[in-house]
């Protein structure tokens, strides 16, 4: 039980898989656009360098990472050359994330990611590409013993056995999926990628002979209005995949003390999250979603990103309407009051909100429409719209205080709002612009995670003092 | 709100002085460098004129006037429970740290502070860092031991 091991062999495999992903393209690159003169160094020697090197170092790295579980702690040790020791002790681990790849799949293993409560937020992680199920059990079990054994009779549950689904918070409906991919922006997303790969083309295909051709196929404006259309249901269809692939099966255990995520199409993913480590949740909504009555919940959780996101950022609900969110939410983390009464901004920083936008725009917009004259005039209609979204985000910012609870909510396109606790709080700022200062104004800011800021411009001075003091 | 207590050394101006002069050099480098391509290549007499005003601007709001603001406008407060910071020349800003938030504390001193007998308190929550510039150098010493005595990061709160 105590012996060192290595990780099942299929870590080869997907490590030198994943760097054949990554090296495709700039391969690609090299090889066929210098493709005019061609010469067995380049056209072959270099990827065949490269492909054979990714292979000994996917091997040797492989061969060099041995782990060890005891009954204290974990111990791994690896690198090729510079032999790195690092031990964990099974107290200290705070969340533990099990994923299952394709490969893992393949050889029927899976990936374990382990988070402790480092100083360094986000790079205390470990994490093991391939174990057998039995072998992330045992670690699971070694956590929670560790854990009744300490003061906290803090428990971490692996919900990698079929859990009972008696305790579901919350599960992502197929259908939401769809709608999702609609609403979230995604399809420009997409539509720029698919440019950004036609423009990466433009070497190959020789546009000008295919605009003479197009222009035989597009004969009147219905047909151009069709290639847009089609255009937009491709960008929708791989808008939808990638959903798909990230969120489909999107399931939400509440236990005792944990929240258990689990979700993903061809890669399963199963993360367990303490509650005590969460700093707070977010609510997201763009134009669309706030329409239609549909928000986005994400938790702050103290440690790295589990789920493979931004740091600190979990996804609890990636599309839910508003209602069920709050339930959601409050089923989850009953401390935590999801409420709409928001303490407004005065009406003096309305101009300033309605202003800001267009200060940004201005100059770009311009300059736009000076060179695309006459027509390009019609563009300063954006300004217009610009200042509305201004005036939009001034009616929809604001703060609220609920005993311990501070809530902070702002937004431009998309309005995100924060709730935290007091004692999550790392610390607060009140700051003003002698700008600011003329007009009585102050920016409010509350740190609660790394690089993670939430603010709220042009509260009333008064206020702001008294959200200050409440802190005190 | 009430104005808070404590300042930083005076001394400190002079060591911003010092820094500014510093940055001046290397920016005078680059005003000459484009004058005398202006003066040379392109016969831009007026531009060269003006852009020996704006460094005399640069110089005396960067050397000559922004320390002593900045400065005057440094404070800060430790109590029991929570510090509280506040800068800023343009932007004024307040800070305020609950003790309990606070995981460690850095004395930190370059060549230049430590021949002014100054030093800096740097000041680490789990999520941001704050700094005390140019206290002096005993101040300095006394405030992260005030501070990491008040200090204990209840665990529940990271």
């Amino acid at each position: 039980m105590f012996e060192k091991k290595r990780l099942h062999p299929i870590t080869i495999v997907s490590s030198i898989a994943k760097q054949w992903k990554d090296l495709l393209l700039p391969l690609f690159m090299a090889v066929v656009l210098k493709a005019r003169d061609v010469s067995m160094i380049w056209n072959i020697a270099v990827p065949a360098v490269a492909l054979f090197y990714t292979m000994l170092a996917g091997f040797f790295t492989w061969l060099r990472f041995t782990y060890q579980i005891d009954d204290e702690e974990l111990r791994i040790e690896h690198g090729v050359f510079v032999r790195q020791k690092r031990s964990i002790p099974f107290e200290r681990i705070q969340g533990i994330s099990l994923s299952i790849g394709f490969f893992q799949r393949l050889a029927g293993v899976v990936q374990v990611r382990i988070e402790t409560a480092g100083n360094e937020l986000g790079k205390a992680e470990a994490v093991l590409t391939a174990v057998t199920k039995e072998e992330a059990e045992q670690i699971a079990q070694h956590i929670r013993r560790a854990k009744e054994k300490g003061d906290s009779a803090e428990a971490l549950p692996l919900a990698y056995r079929s859990t009972p689904p008696d305790d579901i918070a919350f599960s992502l409906r197929f259908r939401d999926v769809f709608l999702l991919s609609a609403t979230s922006g995604g399809v420009f997303g997409a539509l720029a990628a698919i440019s950004a790969f036609f423009s990466q083309l433009d070497d190959f295909i020789s546009y000008d002979v295919l605009y003479r051709d197009m222009q035989g196929v597009i004969r009147n404006a219905l047909d151009g209005v069709l290639a847009l259309v089609v255009l937009f249901l491709v960008a929708y269809a791989l808008s939808v995949g990638r959903h798909l692939l990230r969120y489909a099966f999107f399931t939400v255990q509440n236990q005792k003390e944990t929240i258990i995520i689990s979700r993903g199409l061809l890669e399963k993913q199963l993360l367990t999250v303490s509650k005590k480590r969460v700093q707070g949740i977010i609510m997201k909504e763009n134009v669309i979603q706030r329409l239609l009555g549909y928000v986005s919940v994400h938790i702050i959780h103290a440690g790295g990103s589990l789920d493979g996101g931004e740091s600190g950022s979990i996804v609890l609900c990636p599309f839910v309407k508003k209602k069920r969110a709050v339930s959601v939410i409050l089923a989850c983390f009953p401390e935590y009051c999801i409420h709409q009464h928001f303490q407004p901004l005065p009406e003096r920083a309305r101009v300033r909100y309605m202003l800001r936008p267009v200060y940004v725009l201005a100059i770009p917009l311009g300059a736009v429409a000076y060179f695309f004259r006459p027509w390009g005039i019609g563009l300063l209609l954006l300004l217009l719209v610009a200042s509305y979204l201004g005036y939009k985000s001034y009616q929809m910012a604001g703060w609220a205080i609920l005993g311990e609870q501070l809530a902070l909510r702002n937004g431009l396109f998309r309005i995100e709002t924060m709730y935290t606790r007091k004692h999550r709080i790392q610390s607060m700022a009140v700051f003003a612009t002698w700008f600011q200062k003329r007009k009585r104004l102050r920016t409010l800011s509350v740190a609660v995670m790394p690089r993670m800021f939430f603010k709220v411009t042009d509260v009333d001075e008064n206020e702001a003092e008294k959200v200050y003091t409440w802190m005190q | 709100m009430v104005q808070l207590s404590k300042r930083i050394s005076e001394r400190a101006v002079s060591v911003w002085r010092i820094y500014a002069l510093i940055r001046l050099a290397i920016f005078f480098l680059g005003y000459s460098l484009i004058s005398f391509f202006l003066w040379r290549f392109a016969d831009l007499k007026w531009l060269v004129l003006l852009l020996v005003v704006l460094y005399l601007i640069h110089f005396s709001l960067s050397v000559v006037l922004w320390p002593r603001w900045r400065w005057q406008r440094w404070r800060y407060d430790i109590r029991e429970k929570e510090m509280e910071v506040e800068c800023g020349v343009w932007t004024r800003r307040r800070t305020l740290i609950p003790m309990n938030r606070v995981q460690h504390v850095d004395f930190r001193q370059g060549p230049l502070l430590k021949k002014y007998r100054l030093a800096s308190v740097v000041i680490f929550t789990a999520a941001t860092v704050h700094e005390i510039p140019a206290l002096d150098e005993q101040e300095a010493e006394q405030l992260c031991h005030v501070i990491s005595t008040f200090a204990k990061v209840d665990d529940r709160d990271v």
